[in-house]
């Protein structure tokens, strides 16, 4: 299978870029003389808000492919990238609740639109097992699941450029402000957080990708030595493994 | 049948059955007109203007939507109708655009009822022609917006066990960026000395609108598919 073969030469590629990215974000990259220690944040933070985003619109092109190829496959390819999304988003939401404390004195503030933005994305994903969960039917459920992830995928967009059009209070929005680029080995750290935790994203689906095919190949594998009866469906799970 | 003549015919069908069982409208009314009473008590008998009126009369448009949203597939899962439309011709695109604006006009309608009960309910002052002609035209687009997505919604709610819980679990955060919108076109209207609606407020109503009905275009297949 290619996403099994692809996975040994991703993790290695991965770990390479992991190392070299925590290197430089710690040991290369200068203390800022205002923000101190804590403008660290910035080689962690957003690149996981970012990846957030490009997982949940992979999901939303994986959902797209399932409802126009009807392939098990890529409802599970969207199951897996909006999982992910979902891991990423709590990470963001708990990393920028620390970089707000450390520079604002508050780990949270409603006035503020990106933060608030990101936790009714949050929000909504959170509704995507639960919805899966209550489908019974295999089939309907992962196309339903799929119109969820292309709405969904459409919507994050939609919505931070919604919040792009208010007035900003507070968060920094680091890919826009002028004057805000980050100079030398600092914009290096950053652009290799990127790229590293964009690599651990890529890793990470593959391998959720080849365990999950793999488990649901060997039960279908065991139904057909053992009889169908012998492996019931999962009951009460939102997973496309029930199956 | 051309598609436009599908969507007629769905559209036509919607209203035809509300008229001969009324649900959706009288739900969706009598919830706003209690809203605004539980406001008015709520907020001690003031009288309200600017972002807060603004504010309750959105967040009550929504809440009342989502009501309507709730039923706007049920005869299709309940009653079959779903495996009918199958049966003919017609695109799934238009089934869900004629839902779309099956739940818009039940919007304009609910609106042209709790608009003069809001502003007498609740409002400190009368909005002038201009103003009051201004708030009707973001309601217009805000409820084109919540119809498109509450045609998405209300489909992927209606597959599931537990429609009711789905509907404003889905339907809230996907609606959030049209009331905030919204709410920042009509504050200014609603204000006792009303100011002018920033032209990039209409844009992005009319933008949310598009990509929604883009949406509800691009998943019917999805939808309507056995």
């Amino acid at each position: 299978m290619s996403h099994a073969r692809r996975l040994l030469p991703l993790t290695i590629v991965t770990t390479v870029l992991v190392v070299v990215w925590v290197v430089v974000s710690v040991a290369v990259a200068p203390t800022d003389q205002t923000e101190g220690i804590r403008q660290r944040l910035t080689y962690l933070h957003p690149a996981f808000a970012i990846l957030t985003l490009a997982s949940f619109v992979a999901g939303a092109v994986f959902g797209w492919k399932h409802l126009s190829s009807d392939r098990p496959l890529d409802d599970l390819k969207a199951y897996v990238a909006v999982h992910l999304g979902q891991v990423f988003c709590a990470i963001s939401l708990i990393t920028g609740a620390i970089w707000g404390k450390a520079a604002w004195g508050a780990w949270w503030d409603w006035g503020e639109p990106v933060l608030v933005t990101f936790l009714i994305i949050f929000l909504l994903y959170a509704t995507y097992q639960p919805m899966r969960f209550a489908i019974e039917d295999p089939e309907r459920q992962a196309r339903t699941a799929s119109v969820f992830a292309v709405a969904a995928g459409f919507f994050a967009p939609v919505c931070f450029g919604v919040v792009r059009m208010t007035t900003n209070v507070l968060h920094p929005q680091p890919l826009n402000d002028p004057g805000s680029n980050l100079p030398g080995s600092a914009g290096l750290a950053f652009g290799l957080s990127v790229l590293a935790i964009g690599a651990l994203l890529v890793t990470l689906w593959h391998l959720e990708l080849v365990h999950k095919s793999t488990r649901i190949r060997l039960r279908a594998l065991q139904r057909r030595v053992e009889g169908e009866d012998a492996v019931p469906p999962v009951a009460r799970s939102s997973s496309p493994v029930t199956l | 049948m051309s598609a436009r003549a599908d969507v007629r015919t769905v559209l036509a069908l919607e209203w035809r059955r509300e008229r001969r069982a009324p649900q959706v409208l009288p739900t969706m009314l009598l919830f706003s007109v209690g809203a605004f009473v539980l406001y008015r008590f709520g907020l001690q008998d003031g009288s309200i203007d600017g972002p807060l009126a603004a504010g309750v009369l959105l967040v009550t448009t929504l809440l009342a939507a989502l009501l309507g949203i709730g039923r706007l597939w049920t005869a299709e899962q309940d009653e079959g109708q779903l495996d009918a439309y199958r049966l003919t011709p017609a695109s799934p695109a238009a089934l869900v655009l004629a839902k779309a604006l099956a739940l818009w006009t039940f919007l304009l309608a609910l609106h042209a009822v709790a608009l003069p009960l809001f502003a007498f309910l609740l409002l400190s002052s009368a909005p002038g022609a201009g103003e009051l002609a201004q708030v009707v035209l973001v309601l217009v687009l805000v409820d084109l917006g919540i119809a498109a997505v509450g045609a998405v919604v209300g489909a992927i709610a209606a597959a599931a066990r537990s429609r009711e819980l789905l509907v404003p679990l889905l339907g809230v955060p996907l609606t959030i960026p049209a009331i905030a919108i919204a709410s920042e076109a009509i504050g200014p209207l609603l204000r006792a000395d009303p100011g002018v609606v920033d032209g990039r407020w209409w844009l992005a109503l009319a933008l949310y609108d598009l990509v929604f009905l883009l949406v509800g275009w691009a998943v019917s297949e999805g939808i309507v598919e056995d």
